[in-house]
């Protein structure tokens, strides 16, 4: 075993001692690559961010990439937090799951405590629909603002008309 | 001898304005004999004034300095001087107001389609529109997704077709020249208006 993955092992352990003691509620899980994966309640997850950003001497301070996955078969939304740590070689998931049957899904902002969440919330919220509460300015960030739907839904269904070749003639400028 | 020289220009295919007719000595008699212009001969072409126009405008087609997607990279080696675009009297022209056609060079979205019907509107007549590689032709591999144009002609009106993913600098130079042709026939005879040609299929023009 490499000394990378032994040292972000010994971190992970010590990143899961933490969160047991600053956030007993979390639901932990060390892989064997060193990630521990965090699963929390969405009432929780600003919480269980501030427990990771505080966790010394390696602050879960980088926010490498937030996503969303489609679980229809839970009938859930699952948004995935990946951050790592700056100064060393902690890295966790945080993962917190919503009711996607509900007509407006939501879950707390992250930008607080990662200000990098902001875009990636605006691509959750655009193409998976889930509204984020306490987000500076969620908009649509990929689609135009006229799209109807959030598309990466598993179950999205294209309404849009069929058009036909423009030509000179019946161009409408 | 000497006049062979002198019309040197008026043998090449290219710089032969389309549709005139270059007055040759001897056998054509559409001169008198004691015209001035004898004296210039063969250097003459005859011509309206609408083939005079459409030459001028096929050898000045500014495009315009749009580029969407990767198409565009290859569109600027086009541009620059291994293929060399200038050589058909073909430059970027910043600017809408001054470009005669645009490359559509790319995968047209729906937020895109907006920006490219604008661009294409502020265009001054007469204006074309070349689509250049799969996606502009047809949406490509993306035909059918949920934000993706199937095609720019659903948009604008298209003249040109240049298919590839993205094509070569040759093709777009044959795009090009297939332009040029259309718009050498401008206004000359009836064409239906609207229809496109490919290029790489023989016959060229619209169709």
């Amino acid at each position: 075993m490499s000394g990378m993955t032994d040292r972000r092992l010994s971190a992970a352990r010590a990143l899961r001692d933490h969160l047991a003691r600053a956030a007993p509620y979390a639901e932990t899980d060390v892989r064997p690559d060193g990630e521990v994966v965090v699963r929390v309640p969405p009432d929780k997850a600003v919480a269980a961010a501030e427990a990771l950003a505080g966790f010394r001497p390696h602050p879960l301070n980088y926010l490498s990439c937030a996503s969303g996955v489609d679980r229809p078969d839970d009938d859930q939304i699952e948004v995935v937090y990946t951050v790592h740590s700056l100064p060393g070689p902690a890295k966790a998931s945080l993962r917190v799951r919503v009711d996607r049957k509900t007509e407006r899904p939501s879950l707390p902002s992250l930008v607080q405590v990662w200000p990098a969440a902001d875009y990636h919330e605006r691509e959750i919220y655009d193409l998976l629909g889930v509204w984020f509460e306490g987000h500076p300015d969620l908009r649509r960030i990929l689609l135009a603002e006229t799209f109807q739907g959030h598309p990466l839904r598993k179950d999205f269904v294209q309404n849009r008309p069929p058009r036909r070749r423009v030509t000179r003639e019946d161009y409408q400028p | 001898m000497e006049l062979k020289r002198r019309c040197g220009r008026g043998d090449l295919p290219c710089a032969r304005p389309e549709g005139m007719r270059l007055v040759e000595e001897p056998g054509d008699h559409s001169i008198p004999k004691d015209s001035p212009l004898r004296r210039v001969l063969p250097g003459v072409f005859i011509a309206n004034l609408q083939q005079l126009l459409n030459w001028g405008r096929k050898n000045s087609l500014w495009y315009m300095t749009f580029g969407i997607a990767c198409c565009a990279i290859e569109m600027m080696a086009t541009g620059a001087s291994r293929w060399d675009l200038d050589r058909f009297g073909s430059f970027f022209r910043a600017s809408p107001r001054q470009a005669d056609f645009m490359f559509i060079s790319g995968t047209i979205n729906e937020k895109m389609a907006e920006a490219v019907k604008l661009l294409y509107d502020q265009m001054a007549e007469p204006k074309w529109v070349l689509a250049m590689g799969a996606c502009a032709c047809t949406g490509g591999p993306f035909a059918g997704s949920y934000n993706v144009v199937d095609g720019v002609d659903k948009i604008i009106p298209v003249d040109v077709y240049v298919p590839g993913c993205p094509p070569r600098p040759e093709a777009l130079l044959d795009g090009l020249l297939r332009l040029q042709k259309l718009v050498a026939r401008e206004g000359l005879e009836f064409v239906p208006r609207g229809g496109a040609a490919a290029a790489g299929e023989e016959g060229g023009a619209r169709s």
